[in-house]
């Protein structure tokens, strides 16, 4: 049984922190599996979506039973791109759909946190001037549960400054990032 | 649209944020709607890019992603 396998029996029998793990390490292949479809559907909304059913399934007392190795990520992957497909024709985003054989992709789940990556993304924070820092900040503290709008508001920034300042951080990180020697094909591969 | 237009539109759809509509399905930031198909290849490279960076800054290893869901499920 593998580690993703280990996961989410767990979940079965434990709760939401066990699933909260699960979702750790599967949101990232699920994610990358979609990117054949990100031209025709919004990725993230499918996402959050397939992990949302994946939550009721476990859940389910007379949900079926997922078998053979990393079965939980497999079968996520599947559930995403049927809804990435249903989606796509419910907005009439049909022409960019990718073929329907689309070839299975590996699935491998996201591995560790590194150490070291962790270490050099909080020296390179430190680095960001102030005001993008603070919308960076303020996104990753309130723009998952609240919105762009909220988290700007927070800083007392309109809307546009405050995805401005967002992407100059984020440009600022990764150019300290690839100073240290971590290019950003390293975080998307 | 200008580079710095282009830029502000993409970064508001790498948010993990959704809205729901009246039936509860999560619906993409207005902004998708205006991204050529090859804009929304590059949001999607983003957001890989950016969950993962938000993985490695959170205290608890957690992306924006699973935050999001994590509320959804507790209600």
């Amino acid at each position: 049984m593998t580690d993703i396998d280990e996961r989410f029996t767990a979940a079965r029998t434990g709760g939401l922190a066990e699933f909260e793990q699960w979702m750790g390490r599967v949101k990232r292949p699920i994610r990358i599996s979609l990117q054949p479809y990100a031209r025709s559907v919004d990725v993230e909304g499918v996402v959050q979506e397939t992990l949302t059913r994946m939550w009721i399934l476990l859940r389910d007392p007379e949900g079926r039973v997922l078998t053979g190795e990393n079965a939980s990520l497999r079968f996520a992957i599947v559930l995403a791109r049927n809804l990435a497909r249903n989606e796509a024709r419910r907005n009439r985003r049909e022409d960019y759909l990718p073929p329907e054989d689309l070839p299975e992709v590996p699935v491998e789940p996201a591995p560790a946190a590194d150490p070291a990556l962790r270490r050099a993304i909080q020296a390179c924070l430190d680095q960001v001037p102030k005001r993008p820092l603070e919308a960076l900040r303020a996104r990753l503290e309130l723009g998952a549960l609240m919105g762009d709008r909220a988290a700007a508001e927070s800083v007392a920034m309109t809307l546009n400054t405050f995805l401005q300042n967002v992407v100059r951080a984020r440009q600022q990180l990764l150019q300290c990032l690839k100073g240290k020697g971590v290019p950003a094909a390293e975080l998307v591969r | 649209m200008t580079p710095d237009e282009q830029e502000v539109l993409i970064e508001a759809c790498v948010s993990a944020y959704r809205a729901r509509d009246a039936e509860g399905q999560l619906v993409a930031p207005p902004e998708w709607w205006d991204l050529s198909p090859e804009l929304l290849l590059e949001v999607h490279r983003r957001q890989v890019e950016s969950r993962e960076l938000e993985r490695l800054i959170d205290p608890e290893g957690q992306s924006a992603t699973v935050t999001a869901v994590m509320a959804r499920i507790m209600g």
